[in-house]
């Protein structure tokens, strides 16, 4: 999951956007993921976050 | 073991969305305006007409409203709906309406012109026995669970017919087809609806011509199988199918849906390329982007032809 978005500088001294924390329902358990955005299609609501395999991913929002 | 459903229809000169369209062609060669074809609703009609010589260029193909065929043909195959090697499928339903210069025969067996799905050697399970007279439309055929109708509505030139079937016919293809007699100088033109269910599966999303592009790849056909809507083709191995579509199509936009995991890889494409009608269909948990699109063209295409292929609500000037 990203490990981004803690609110601490980065090595330019800037703050980077503190992200929203989710928790999604993955792999039979409650995961707790940093999201970079939403995408809602039809019914659906979707997050976006980089998963442990490195691909932007779009996981079904609980909410 | 869950099942999915596929649906697709199609338009030659009407369009299911159109109750009582007024679609003819002029079949006369004694009329001033033979081979034009008239209130086209969607796509084309199609004329069949030998003589070159005499007729080099018929007006319905200067205009766009005809596909001239020149040649005769007993049953003419028009496109594949699905062929599903190694798997199978159950043919549950069509609707079928045909306009045409012929008018059907009291011996329903012999439709002509009016296109059906069906796959050899199921084709005459479809049909009612051979020698089943008629005299009267409408026809039910009880055993069969056939209904046809002749003439429901009538246009300026030519005969109006219905088909409806609903049963089921196991079969792992099934090619969309009409029954032209080998007869010269005539015109048809159509919609059908069709339903059929197939074994839940991983899925190919990428619209593919038959002929030209899925049927001569072995890896293809031993992958996933094919299906006219681009949707409904399912395949043996999440890892393989998306193996073999890197591989044969490394530029083109495509999607890979694991029914197990409900993820959909997405390759050369976003989740803002993915139509919410496919998302209602496969309901997936995740989207997973295998490649950003480079160009949005090539996205664009896969979803311009994919909405073209899988039209599920008329163009919004064609409501009532």
């Amino acid at each position: 999951m990203s490990g981004k978005g803690t609110g601490k500088p980065d090595a330019s001294g800037k703050q980077p956007p503190v992200k929203k924390k989710v928790k999604i329902r993955k792999g039979g358990r409650w995961v707790d993921v940093d999201v970079d955005g939403e995408v809602k299609k039809g019914r659906f609501k979707y997050v976006k976050f980089v998963d442990d395999d490195g691909l932007d991913t779009y996981w079904i929002s609980p909410e | 073991m869950p099942f999915s459903t596929g649906a697709t229809r199609y338009g030659y000169g009407t369009a299911p969305w159109v109750t009582t369209p007024s679609t003819y062609c002029q079949h006369n060669i004694s009329a001033s305006d033979y081979g034009k074809c008239y209130n086209i609703v969607y796509s084309k009609a199609v004329f069949v007409q030998t003589d070159t010589t005499t007729y080099p260029t018929l007006p319905c193909e200067t205009d766009n409203t005809c596909t001239r065929y020149t040649n005769t043909t007993y049953v003419r195959t028009l496109l594949t709906i699905f062929s599903y090697p190694g798997k199978q499928a159950i043919l549950q339903y069509f609707w079928s309406r045909s306009h045409s210069s012929l008018r059907s025969a009291g011996n329903i067996h012999y439709l002509i012109n009016v296109p059906v799905p069906y796959s050899e050697p199921t084709y005459l399970w479809l049909f009612p026995a051979i020698n089943y007279e008629v005299s009267s439309w409408p026809v039910y055929d009880p055993v069969n669970n056939w209904k046809a109708y002749v003439n429901p509505y009538n246009i300026s030139v030519g005969y109006v017919t219905i088909l409806r079937w609903q049963g089921s016919v196991f079969t792992s293809s099934a090619p969309l087809a009409v029954h032209e007699g080998n007869n010269n100088n005539i015109w048809y033109a159509f919609d059908i609806d069709v339903a059929w269910a197939y074994e839940s599966s991983p899925l190919a999303v990428i619209p593919l011509d038959y002929g030209k592009e899925w049927l001569p790849y072995q890896e293809l056909r031993n992958t996933f199988g094919y299906a006219y809507t681009g949707v409904d083709q399912p395949g043996w191995n999440v890892d393989d199918m998306i193996r073999v579509l890197r591989e044969l199509f490394p530029n083109r936009a495509w999607a890979v849906f694991d029914d197990r995991q409900y993820v959909l890889y997405l390759y050369n494409l976003t989740p803002d390329y993915v139509p919410d009608w496919l998302i209602e269909k496969l309901s997936p948990t995740a989207m997973k982007v295998l490649k950003a699109p480079a160009d949005a063209a090539v996205a664009k295409a896969w979803l311009d032809l994919l909405n073209e292929r899988n039209a599920q609500i008329p163009p919004q000037t064609e409501l009532p």
